[in-house]
């Protein structure tokens, strides 16, 4: 069995505040998708999971819809909806 | 990238952004403002604190700003935002525009400031005088077109 890649959260704005830290390290299978990850975060913060269907991803610095594939050692930040200006 | 060009945690000033995109081709200048306002919805509010995610906000103001000159080359425009804990009547953005004629500058401001409102990922949370701090809803990011949709 090959073996689990950690990736690591960041968290920004409500979803920080939802998931009681800024950054989490998760591990998921190595075929994992943002989509999969964000399915495995929604079980261990159960508080952020209503927030996570309306959260953009962002892997790496650039947003990435959930069908994205993840590597090990990915950074991903996760950007509720947005309320500037 | 210098994200201070397009986000600061000092007082926003208008000053430098108007000598930035001075141009006597341009008979029109349009500056929006974005102020703290005391109440919202029914609620008084009495300070906000704003967080961005500093590489990602500044981009996609740079985006905001590139993509309008592209439509609109005669134009000049430059748009800060504050980031950090703003009080009563404090600027919290600023959008700058200059334009040869009046309609195009008070269209491409307007249009502008709903593109920061939608696309640049900036959180407000807000302080309120009887109830406890909140982030307000927003409106959810999406990936840009042509992002690879695996």
């Amino acid at each position: 069995m090959t073996e689990a890649i950690t990736i690591q959260l960041a968290f920004y704005g409500p979803a920080a505040a939802l998931a009681g830290e800024r950054t989490l390290a998760l591990e998921v299978a190595p075929s994992a998708t943002v989509g999969v990850l964000l399915e495995a975060l929604a079980m261990q913060r159960p508080a952020l999971a209503p927030l996570l269907p309306r959260c953009a991803t962002a892997l790496n610095g650039s947003l990435v819809p959930p069908g994205s594939l993840l590597a090990d050692g990915d950074r991903l930040d996760l950007l509720p909806p947005v309320s500037g200006g | 990238m210098e994200s201070d060009r397009w986000l600061t945690d000092q007082p926003l000033l208008l000053e430098p952004l108007l000598a930035e995109t001075e141009d006597t081709s341009c008979g029109a200048l349009v500056v929006f403002a974005g102020t703290v306002r005391d109440q919202q919805g029914g609620a008084a509010v009495t300070a906000l604190t704003y967080e961005a995610h500093e590489t990602l906000a500044a981009a996609a103001i740079a985006e905001i700003e590139a993509r309008t000159l592209v439509a609109h080359p005669k134009l000049r425009i430059r748009i800060r935002h504050r980031t950090g804990a703003l009080a009563l009547g404090d600027t919290a953005v600023l959008v700058v525009v200059r334009a040869p004629h009046r309609r195009e500058a008070f269209a491409v401001a307007e249009a502008a400031l709903e593109a920061v409102k939608a696309e640049v990922p900036i959180w407000k949370f807000e302080h309120y005088k009887e109830a406890p701090s909140s982030w307000l809803d927003g409106t959810p990011l999406t990936p840009a077109p042509g992002a690879n949709d695996a």
